[in-house]
């Protein structure tokens, strides 16, 4: 999806606290593939398992990391997964339900897909 | 780790208990039954209480809290897990081309907008967008596809980086040929083939503990205390440093530019 809209939309993928680390809610299909990590306790630690994560899941928009308060993950209510859409006011045009059950992109797509005709910024040119 | 943290956690376990137990009764405030505290503030209590037991109940900690508390073990729809929020539905695109939401549909030769966008609405590819490309429940028969589409493509993504490499399809094809030039529907199933569910009384395989969610919800694990910006509200402003360390990015910067997309997430 971000290949699609890259051109007309900023993604930022914004790393937070381990949901499922090997010290918490350790769940099964993580050991099957080969992840297992601690909840990260300095601010490094955590840049590196964002590294490892961006590599392994081949991430290509800009990745931020929020810091170990999760200031950012609270202000948003962004744990452990969460999709919003801002409009180009600033504004929140679309709240995902809390991940995992509300990660839902495609319903994401719609409201973004909305967002930029009310915006009128949708241009003819898309990228496939 | 913090000395304070051990005494700070159990403050907030006795607090989250005693906000448990208030709000055990959050649902029916006036039903009979024994006087107890809450129902005593609800009747007769002063107007602060009574508007800040409201508050508790109407909080989605306390839902989750009462859903962990309750013995669920967190799915679909319960404790904190609504659904989305959006400006936008069926029904505002439906006004905006002023058609019936009910029946109506946009077709192709009435989209104003660029064709591809018109392309992803129509999700299901009948030619017009109508309500149930819209429909998100598992009564719709594009949902119950995708979900089968994905449960698939998980079985061949062996890493689950959400991409199939050549290399995981060739070894997918040779793990279900076994020795054989092609597979067949029987193979393909044994791929699905799973041990029956575990008996309710085996604790170890029934997913996790309340204590183990009670400690993720402290910990903020399993989501953050607070609910985060409501629809229309301005989306709260942030500057982080990327993973690379190289640049930082505000979300200001792109304000009049471009909308956002926040993808918030771990790797685990």
């Amino acid at each position: 999806m971000h290949q699609r809209y890259k051109d007309r939309v900023q993604f930022l993928a914004i790393y937070v606290r381990e949901a499922h680390p090997t010290d918490g809610w350790r769940v099964p299909f993580n050991d099957k593939v080969g992840i297992s990590i601690q909840q990260p306790k300095t601010e490094k630690e955590r840049t590196k398992v964002a590294e490892q994560c961006c590599s392994t899941l081949e991430i290509t928009m800009p990745l931020l990391v929020d810091g170990l308060d999760d200031r950012v993950g609270h202000a948003y209510s962004g744990m452990p997964d969460r999709l919003f859409v801002i409009d180009r006011q600033g504004k929140v045009t679309y709240k995902g339900g809390r991940g995992p059950f509300g990660f839902r992109p495609g319903e994401m797509e719609q409201s973004l897909i909305m967002t930029l005709l009310e915006d009128g910024a949708a241009p003819a040119a898309a990228t496939q | 780790m913090s000395p304070l943290r051990l005494p700070l956690s159990l403050m907030l376990t006795a607090l989250f208990l005693f906000v448990g137990r208030a709000s055990a009764d959050c649902e029916q405030p006036a039903g009979n039954g024994k006087e107890n505290l809450v129902k005593r503030i609800h009747k007769d209590g002063p107007r602060w209480l009574k508007d800040g037991l409201s508050w508790v109940c109407q909080r989605e900690f306390t839902e989750v809290l009462l859903a962990v508390l309750g013995g669920s073990t967190l799915g679909p729809g319960e404790g904190w897990f609504h659904s989305a929020q959006s400006r936008y539905s069926w029904k505002w695109l439906a006004d905006r081309y002023g058609v019936d939401p009910e029946e109506g549909k946009i077709t192709r030769a009435e989209w104003k907008g660029p064709a591809e966008l018109f392309e992803r609405l129509d999700r299901d590819g009948s030619g017009a967008i109508t309500a149930a490309d819209f429909d998100w429940t598992e009564r719709s028969p594009f949902v119950r596809q995708s979900m089968e589409a994905s449960r698939l493509f998980y079985k061949f993504d062996q890493n689950s980086n959400g991409r199939v490499s050549r290399r995981e399809w060739d070894n997918l094809f040779n793990k279900l040929a076994k020795g054989k030039d092609h597979f067949t529907p029987e193979d393909l199933r044994e791929l699905f083939k799973q041990p029956p569910p575990p008996k309710k009384k085996d604790k170890s395989a029934m997913g996790p503990s309340p204590a183990i969610l009670l400690q993720g919800l402290l910990t903020g694990e399993l989501g953050s205390f607070f609910e985060g910006p409501r629809i229309g509200e301005r989306a709260p402003a942030f500057k982080l440093p990327t993973h690379d360390g190289k640049k930082e990015i505000s979300l200001g910067q792109f304000r009049g530019q471009k909308p956002v997309v926040l993808i918030f997430g771990s790797f685990t």
